[in-house]
């Protein structure tokens, strides 16, 4: 595994995506021609900052795709939307400004020439060790941690995937922390490179993450929304992500990690945007069994979420297995609290989700049988998707790949 | 020494903008802010340089002109009320001033020789007005307030790159500029947005 691979895996998910919004969008009225551009700009802006070897350019692009996605949100033409697009574009438009002023200090702390290189700025930051490149990488972690979502600027990830239409919370969900990740991934071997620390960024890393996961299990216990509870796995994912950048994995499990990452999180909120079509009300405990739902609906989301935590054909599940090798071998025991979290929070999942089956079994509804359909295959699409991924996986694995030694 | 009055006019800029009550003329002193930041481009480049032309035609397009006319305009649009008051009230806001002069006070001491002429006063007057800026963004409510304490920020920010890495290349110094305006046209836009669907659900019922 490796970019290139990431690379190729997320456009097949992009592409799957897209055909969703453009053939099965019912959100708004919004004309999907029109925003269709924006949500190639989002996805193509973000594949680049993948490649970018320089900070400031990196940052433009993430940048960049904060105000491409506070436009797609606010695609649903609600009050409620428009009012959460503008709180992720400040939110993270101020994270990101934090982020630069930290790559501002970060440059200057390093090196004598200009440059915001981030192999120049390796090379150099062992031979000056200062306060300032602390400061720097600090600021530019906790910037960028406001636009993965961490604890404490954790408040618009939730809002943002819960009120998106289902396709652009999946592009969000499953893009968006893993180009923050992979920016913060020289970071946290720079914090690794700093032989006198005051406040490792790095370990501020492990605790926002370690935060954030503690606080998706808080509130998760107390929604009942169906389009909330999906983007608190996401927000307990992010948090993971947090965990894992901690770890500093190889390459090759980094970027299985990261290519598991996409295909579920698209994989969850996709089987949503299926559910929620066939689902009467959004609320768990509002829906009148009588209303009926799909077995397919049901089942497509109830297995997303066995995706998402525990089945062995996961490539999350493998990933988990690999970050928990390393932390062994490392001796970090104390990891064994992340799966301890992740089963924790699946266990509240599944007691929130679960009345869904009590649910009446019928038909598709007529309106939207179509749509649905459209929806059903997608999404079955990246079920093979994700359990391809494993499957290669777990083949490397047994044949002395993925840092088997 | 004028340069460094530029730099103590800025950061008054950002004091006049935390505590003042009027949108209009939070809105034309951050115009001012913007015009005072050709100052430094004075200091840091000499005026045969292509950089230096460059960076006073995107700070008075963008910071002076595009950013005020933008918020002008749509206070002017959505007739909104002028008057608009800090979260914690004045005297606390202006306290919470305090505790980041001293932080500024304490980095600046750890700083090493600046790369070009500038007095170090000069940098505690920019790292303030990016408190400043993140400031207004806690202590004020009003939404179009939270623009400007944006556009306070990145000033700052700027500023900061001026002087401490003598910018960024032109290509990234304009894709920059050009970000901070749509972020601020978005916001904006968005905003616009739900005064429509507030009053569309007002019709409707």
């Amino acid at each position: 595994m490796n970019k290139y691979t990431l690379t190729a895996v997320s456009l097949v998910i992009f592409l799957n995506l897209f055909s969703s919004v453009y053939f099965a969008f019912t959100k708004s009225d919004a004309s999907v021609r029109r925003w269709s551009p924006l949500i190639g700009a989002f996805y193509f802006v973000l594949i680049i900052s993948w490649f970018m070897t320089d900070f400031a350019t990196q940052w433009v692009l993430i940048e960049a795709c904060t105000l491409i996605g506070a436009l797609l949100i606010s695609m649903s033409q609600n009050e409620k939307a428009t009012n959460v697009a503008w709180k992720f574009l400040f939110l993270n438009s101020f994270g990101m400004g934090i982020a630069f002023l930290g790559l501002v200090i970060l440059s200057y702390g390093v090196h004598n020439v200009v440059s915001m290189n981030i192999n120049v700025i390796m090379q150099n930051i062992q031979a000056k060790q200062n306060p300032i490149i602390e400061v720097g990488i600090w600021l530019i972690v906790f910037g960028y941690s406001t636009k993965l979502g961490l604890f404490p600027n954790q408040y618009w990830v939730s809002d943002t995937y819960s009120e998106s239409p289902s396709q652009i919370s999946a592009l969000f969900a499953s893009l968006i922390p893993v180009s923050v990740s992979i920016a913060l991934r020289p970071l946290v071997k720079m914090d690794e490179l700093m032989l006198i620390s005051h406040f490792s960024s790095k370990n501020a890393l492990l605790v926002m993450g370690v935060a954030t996961m503690i606080y998706s299990i808080l509130t998760l216990y107390q929604v009942r929304d169906i389009r909330r509870i999906t983007s608190l796995i996401a927000l307990f994912h992010n948090g993971a992500i947090g965990v894992f950048l901690w770890l500093n994995t190889s390459d090759e499990i980094f970027y299985l990690a990261l290519t598991s990452l996409v295909v579920i999180k698209a994989l969850i909120f996709a089987s949503l945007g299926v559910l929620r079509l066939d689902l009467s009300s959004r609320i768990i405990d509002e829906i009148n069994p009588k209303d009926g739902l799909h077995p397919i609906s049901k089942f497509i989301y109830l297995g997303s979420i066995f995706m998402a935590f525990a089945v062995p054909i996961s490539p999350m599940f493998l990933s988990d297995m690999m970050a928990m090798r390393m932390a062994v071998k490392h001796s970090y025991y104390w990891y064994t609290l992340v799966p301890c979290l992740g089963i924790t929070f699946f266990a509240i999942t599944l007691y929130k989700i679960l009345p869904l089956m009590n649910i009446d079994s019928r038909g598709f509804k007529p309106e939207n049988i179509k749509m649905i359909r459209i929806r059903i295959g997608l999404t079955l699409f990246l079920f093979a998707i994700a359990i391809l991924i494993a499957a290669y996986g777990f083949y490397m694995f047994s044949t002395g790949g993925l840092d088997n030694a | 020494m004028i340069f460094d009055l530029i730099y103590l006019l800025l950061l008054l800029t950002g004091i006049i903008i935390l505590v003042e009550n009027r949108l209009s003329r939070q809105i034309i002193v951050i115009a001012v802010q913007g015009f005072l930041l050709c100052g430094s481009v004075f200091q840091v480049y000499h005026y045969t340089e292509f950089h230096f032309w460059m960076l006073i035609v995107l700070i008075l397009a963008f910071k002076t002109f595009l950013t005020p006319y933008i918020l002008i305009t749509t206070l002017k649009r959505l007739k909104m009320t002028e008057h608009t008051n800090p979260r914690f009230g004045y005297f606390v806001t202006l306290l919470l001033f305090i505790p980041g002069l001293f932080a500024v006070l304490k980095i600046s001491n750890g700083l090493k020789e600046l790369p070009v002429q500038i007095d170090k006063v000069g940098l505690i007057y920019v790292l303030l007005l990016i408190y400043l800026g993140i400031l207004t963004f806690i202590a004020r409510r009003h939404w179009v307030v939270l623009i400007i304490g944006f556009v306070m920020f990145e000033n700052g920010i700027f500023l900061l790159t001026l002087i401490l890495n003598k910018g960024l290349p032109f290509g990234t110094e304009l894709i920059a500029f050009v970000d901070a305006l749509l972020v601020i046209v978005a916001a904006v836009s968005l905003q616009t947005r739900v005064d429509f669907y507030k009053n569309l659900l007002k019709e409707k019922r």
